[in-house]
């Protein structure tokens, strides 16, 4: 117990020594290292909120809006529901008349109230908006409302559109490949980065690790203040990086917010907190090896 | 050259002393291909103070580097206190060389540690937390003549002085084999007999000593055994030796 605190105290000592006497090299390299730790949050937090808003918009992909004519009679359309509820693949079926419609699309975009007051006139057609039991079914739905005569023609029909649900998809697939090839390249330069820290702080102490392998150190002694440097560098660069993550996810999910009205972003604390949690352990994992890697090459007498 | 056809130590005669170092036909040849050593046998018993001499690159060097295990051998077998030491796995090396004390030419102290925080540091390393470091250090200390150094610096003191506080480090956790690779090669003559005494009082408290040297006079004048080196080959191992051969002619 007496050694091994002995061990500990000397290997810290060392550590906080090496890491001041290079403050300069541990510096930068701490400060590479966050802004990469930061890349890595960043992307994935990038990555998780896409998805976010992409898994969404593919849930939404199963309702359906049949826009009817203005001309439609209440009678016309109430059968036509009736008929679409009766249909065993639907699940639901709501009715939204024009007035509706304006309330809606007025929460949704400041300026169309004022759009509204210039034309005079509620532009928007009433709808049914149909929820589907299955995706797959939007197609034959769709067949189905365009051979109503109290439907909209052609296009206006309907919001379906078939591309959506694959170009979602892929879309999803793609940017999590992208977003995993950054990290995996961000890691492996981070991880060089450390290595050549260390590498700096061996060579600044190899008198002193040769003294200890000549009077009989064991390798794990003269690796730990090193270890222990690697992995203080590492929580450092986990903390600037968790600083400008937290921050500037909160920021720009803010701006965006009201920037971007159709994708519904949100704030996700859990995520966050899983993503600085990551980062610290990502920090300290690479101070680890990267410096366990710098070290070896120097042990081997 | 096999070990029965050297003249042996007085001590070799008592079967019962086993060597506390010894070589079986050992040679060296480093990957560059050059060869260090070749078919080295010799044995060395407890008491004795060897001086190992031959000229630069003959292959002394070599020889202390084998024994702490900086370098494999490529062939025959080395014995340290018994252990067959050339095919001994990484980790028992600290074991291994704690059993040595070693002192270089260049000292090899740390310029920013204190003469005792440098002696205790042999301490720290291999037996951290260790009881009573102060009062052994100090001991070591005492015993090159350097009690009263303690708290200066490396560079405050001369090369001589410097190399006492090796001899101590060296010899603050009891080793059993004393190395020391020209000890004297950075001293002027009279430091240098300085340095030697000091070995010769190791050894005399029951410390094998090492010593390999170029330093003609020191061998001559406290002739003790002397193992001749050239080419990789041991040439001459006498009790009472001199640096160059009876009769041989002075470079």
């Amino acid at each position: 117990m007496r050694r091994i605190f002995a061990s500990l105290k000397f290997a810290a000592v060392s550590a906080i020594q090496n890491f001041r006497r290079n403050l300069g090299v541990s510096l930068a390299a701490v400060f590479t290292m966050g802004m990469i730790l930061l890349m890595v949050g960043g992307t994935l937090l990038g990555r998780h909120t896409i998805s976010t808003v992409l898994e969404a918009e593919q849930s939404r992909a199963s309702n359906m809006r049949i826009y009817l004519d203005d001309g439609a009679s209440l009678a016309q359309i109430t059968d036509f529901q009736s008929r679409l509820q009766h249909d065993s693949r639907i699940q639901a079926v709501k009715f939204m008349n024009k007035d509706q419609a304006a309330k809606e699309a007025a929460q949704q975009e400041a300026t169309f109230a004022e759009s509204l007051r210039v034309l005079g006139s509620n532009p928007l057609p009433a709808s049914l908006n149909v929820t589907l039991r299955q995706m797959n079914d939007l197609q034959s739905i769709n067949d189905l409302a365009k051979s109503s005569p109290i439907v909209q023609q052609g296009n206006l029909a309907t919001d379906y559109n078939p591309d959506v649900i694959s170009k979602l998809n892929s879309f999803i697939v793609g940017i999590s490949i992208v977003a995993g090839v950054v990290v995996v390249v961000l890691f492996f330069i981070s991880l060089v980065i450390i290595m050549n820290t260390i590498r700096t702080a061996v060579y600044v102490r190899r008198r002193e690790i040769e003294i200890m392998k000549l009077v009989g150190a064991t390798d794990w002694f003269v690796r730990w203040p090193f270890l222990l440097e690697g992995m203080i560098g590492g929580v450092l660069a986990a903390l600037v990086a968790g600083v400008f993550v937290a921050v500037g996810y909160n920021v720009l999910v803010t701006t965006l917010r009201h920037k971007l009205l159709f994708f519904p972003l949100q704030f996700d604390g859990t995520y966050l907190g899983l993503i600085l949690l990551l980062t610290a352990a990502a920090g300290i994992l690479l101070g680890a090896l990267g410096s366990y890697l710098g070290v070896r090459r120097f042990l081997a007498v | 050259m096999s070990v029965l056809t050297l003249p042996r130590p007085a001590l070799a005669a008592d079967p019962a002393l086993r060597p506390v170092i010894s070589f079986h036909g050992v040679g060296k040849t480093y990957p560059n291909g050059t060869t260090a050593l070749r078919d080295v046998d010799l044995a060395i018993y407890q008491k004795d103070f060897v001086f190992l001499v031959g000229a630069s690159g003959a292959g002394k060097s070599t020889l202390v580097r084998l024994l702490i295990r900086e370098e494999v051998a490529s062939s025959g077998r080395i014995f340290v206190d018994g252990q067959e030491i050339t095919r001994m796995p990484r980790r028992r090396l600290p074991k291994l060389r704690r059993k040595f004390g070693i002192v270089f030419q260049d000292f090899k102290l740390l310029p920013r540690s204190t003469v005792a925080q440098n002696v205790a540091f042999a301490l720290q390393v291999t037996r951290p937390g260790q009881r009573h470091l102060k009062e052994k250090v100090e001991e070591a200390l005492w015993i090159v003549g350097l009690e009263d150094k303690l708290h200066k610096w490396p560079d405050e003191l001369s090369g001589g002085e410097q190399q006492r506080v090796a001899i101590a480090r060296a010899l603050v956790h009891r080793p059993r084999i004393f190395l020391a690779d020209e000890p004297t090669g950075n001293l002027d003559p009279d430091t240098s007999w300085g340095i030697v005494q000091l070995l010769l009082q190791i050894n005399h408290r029951g410390t094998t000593v090492l010593m390999a040297t170029h330093n003609r006079e020191v061998v001559d004048l406290v002739r003790r055994r002397v193992i001749a080196i050239e080419n990789g080959r041991v040439v001459r191992d006498e009790m009472e030796g001199q640096y160059l051969k009876e009769g041989e002619a002075t470079i």
